[in-house]
């Protein structure tokens, strides 16, 4: 009797945990459940952080606040999640977090092979070096031979190996297991230069002993674009995020910002306007969001502009240019189709 | 003596019936099948799971080529090789550190619990505190301390310690002249093999026909001579390669990074505390009396150490330190905390690229069980060859 109830609830454990639920759309699920789900860091000011009272701040954490006022409303039904880059794709895969907004890099292998869909990208930079100045190197091409500290999984050190074996040029990999050990093994000359996205190198680089010893060289060996990432299979969850990135910089397009997009949304009588407010049309409810959900996305960031300045840009401590962050109509690269 | 069938006697058909009617056997198998059915329901859940979640799982991306450089390699090794010939590296990294940490530890150990036991108190009571406060902080800190402190406490290469012409301190590594074999190295070799040969062979001629052949100097010179005479007409056997600074690096010899360096001393000094008391608990495990016994036979201290009390301890020993050696293996893992490219750090970084974590993680596992059962294995073999037959 009791053996054949051991074996049942064997069978029923077994049962009991296989497969998750993959039949209804994330976004459906999301707003049953009351709570958004993201996956960030929480030790880089600026761009994921979370201070002694709690707070998470910055630009991945900002993307997912934005996330949660369009889905659900409100930004503080949003549940950060601090990852290690070694653990950041087994948390989406497994389902443990809804979101990975993590400064991750978009690439082919990843966007293709992992079932991911990756919306935006929302950050645009590149892989550069930081040098120190009695090196008397200028350009990447002088590093030949040089000892680089890299930060260990991340797609910079890949970068790294497949553009110097483009170059016929060799390098001793120096590798950190975190930022922190890679710069002060950097700063104390374990290696001739150290690689990363430049706005990350020009803070820490701001925050040397003495900052003119070191300089950023110009060229960059790697594009990288950033982006927010989701699993596959939830198109609902995905035209919602993606049009949430296009409407930011719609809102900057059409100079609706924090501080006004109530104002604008009373008295506008321009129909695109009144049309991407929700104002007029049924295009949020269509896509199964409150129809003024881009007026509560503006409302807890700001516009593409106010909510890259307020975190890596002119607002913040950081102070990273917006380069080719900027709009397409001043120069830079960020580009929304039209709300029609 | 008459007695009733024995067990050998019943056929095996009635022998496995009466088997099977024993409640000890069922309730054994029981637990079999419900491990088995346990295990089997967690791999099917498992790979159900992945199949859904990644779409692809198993080994094939092992034959992949691998995009990055790892810092050191005992073989050739470059971005654009396998992950398995990565895989490899890193297995041998493990190897190399582990293998030197488990002879330095040993002799750290050693020294220490000798000190422990030593009559001069000032001496004793110094082992005694560096067993104490080097096992009681945690491994993971001496090793971020010796790096720091290699990086931070070493010149950098362009003002390089030179004690010696050929070695340089510098906190990118030691740099060190290497040997490199010329030409001439074989037929110095085969002159040296050949010399041996003859004065083993002069020696059992000899010790047939009694005759007295010592091995100094007659021996000796007849092994050596030979090779001499070659080096004489074919040239130096080796050539030094000296490291020299060119561009950013120092650029030949052999380099032993402070990477390395710091998890040699760290596992060394960590496990070393450990053996020390596993050492002393041996030596003080010998009865009192061998050494009085020692004494009487008129051996003097040093002597009754080594002839009398180590090996005795040593079966003692043993089996505690097995488990120590064990140890540093596995806690040679923490590596990854400072960029020495074992094992784990080839794993991670593969991990990151191909996000196979399932496989990179059992990888991982059988690597370490597959070391640690040729650890245990070799030293039971050791164990049986010591321990003394029980009467």
């Amino acid at each position: 009797m009791i053996r054949s109830s051991i074996f049942a609830a064997t069978v029923a454990l077994c049962m009991g945990t296989g497969g998750i639920a993959n039949a209804a759309d994330l976004l459906d699920e999301i707003q049953e459940r009351g709570e958004l789900v993201c996956g960030t860091l929480n030790y880089i000011a600026g761009v994921g952080f979370i201070d002694d009272k709690g707070e998470w701040s910055g630009f991945d954490v900002d993307f997912c606040k934005a996330a949660g006022a369009a889905i659900l409303g409100d930004a503080k039904k949003v549940k950060f999640v601090a990852l290690t880059g070694a653990q950041k794709f087994p948390a989406l895969q497994s389902g443990e977090i809804d979101i990975l907004s993590r400064s991750v890099t978009e690439t082919i292998s990843r966007d293709t092979t992992l079932g991911f869909s990756f919306i935006g990208p929302n950050h645009m930079t590149g892989q550069g070096f930081m040098v120190h100045k009695d090196t008397g190197v200028t350009d990447v091409k002088q590093l030949d031979g040089a000892s680089v500290c890299v930060l260990a999984g991340t797609t910079t050190e890949r970068y790294l190996a497949d553009w110097f074996k483009a170059n016929g040029m060799s390098f001793q990999p120096v590798a950190a297991e975190n930022s922190d050990q890679m710069y002060s093994m950097y700063f104390d000359k374990r290696c001739d230069a150290v690689t990363m996205e430049p706005p990350y190198l020009a803070i820490r680089r701001a925050r040397a002993a003495s900052p003119d010893d070191h300089v950023i060289l110009e060229t960059l060996i790697a594009k990288s674009f950033e982006a927010p990432v989701i699993r596959e299979g939830s198109p609902k969850f995905f035209k919602v995020l993606q049009w949430m990135h296009y409407g930011m910089i719609t809102a900057e397009e059409l100079g609706i910002t924090q501080a006004n997009v109530d104002e604008v949304a009373k008295t506008s009588k321009d129909p695109v306007v009144l049309r991407f407010l929700g104002v007029e049309g049924t295009i949020g409810a269509d896509m199964g969001v409150k129809n003024d959900w881009m007026v509560n996305v503006i409302k807890t960031v700001g516009n593409y502009g106010e909510f890259y300045n307020n975190t890596l840009g002119k607002n913040s401590h950081l102070q990273v240019p917006r380069g080719l962050n900027a709009l397409w109509r001043d120069g830079g690269a960020m580009v929304a189709p039209g709300w029609q | 003596m008459k007695s009733g069938p024995t067990y050998q006697d019943v056929p095996g058909g009635v022998r496995l019936a009466r088997l099977f009617a024993q409640r000890e056997f069922q309730s054994q198998a029981l637990f079999v099948i419900i491990v088995v059915v346990l295990v089997w329901g967690a791999i099917q859940v498992a790979s159900e799971n992945l199949a859904e979640s990644s779409g692809k799982s198993g080994f094939a991306f092992l034959w992949q080529k691998a995009a990055f450089e790892l810092g050191e390699s005992l073989i050739p090794y470059s971005a654009g090789d396998t992950y398995f010939m990565a895989f490899v590296v890193g297995v041998l990294n493990t190897l190399k550190v582990a293998a030197l940490g488990i002879v330095l530890s040993t002799f750290v150990g050693l020294i220490i619990a000798l000190g422990q036991l030593s009559k001069s108190v000032v001496i004793a009571r110094l082992c005694r505190g560096y067993v104490e406060v080097v096992r009681n902080v945690p491994l993971l800190l001496q090793l971020l301390f010796w790096h720091t402190f290699l990086l931070r406490g070493l010149p950098t290469v362009r003002q390089a310690l030179s004690p010696v012409e050929g070695v340089y301190f510098t906190n990118r590594g030691l740099y060190l002249l290497s040997p490199v074999a010329e030409p001439s190295f074989w037929v110095v070799m085969l002159a040296l093999l050949g010399g041996i040969a003859l004065a083993v062979g002069l020696r059992i001629w000899h010790r047939k026909t009694n005759a007295e052949f010592t091995l100094w100097p007659w021996g000796l010179s007849i092994a050596i001579l030979p090779a001499i005479a070659a080096i004489y007409f074919a040239g130096a056997p080796i050539s030094w390669d000296i490291p020299h600074l060119s561009g950013f690096n120092f650029k030949g010899g052999l380099t032993i990074t402070p990477e390395f360096t710091a998890m040699l001393l760290g596992l060394s000094l960590y496990t070393g505390a450990f053996n020390a008391e596993i050492i002393r608990a041996g030596i003080l495990g010998v009865p009192k009396g061998q050494v009085e016994a020692g004494f009487s036979l008129g051996l003097h201290p040093g002597q009754v150490m080594r002839k009398i009390v180590l090996p005795q301890a040593l079966r003692i020993i043993i089996p505690p330190i097995s488990n120590s050696y064990l140890n540093l293996t596995k806690e040679s893992s923490l590596g990854v905390a400072i960029g020495y490219p074992e094992v784990v750090r080839v794993a991670n970084i593969t991990l990151a690229e191909t996000s196979q974590s399932l496989e990179c993680v059992s990888i991982i596992m059988l690597i370490y069980l597959i070391l640690s059962l040729i650890t245990s294995m070799i030293l039971n073999l050791m164990n049986a060859r010591t321990s003394r037959e029980e009467r």
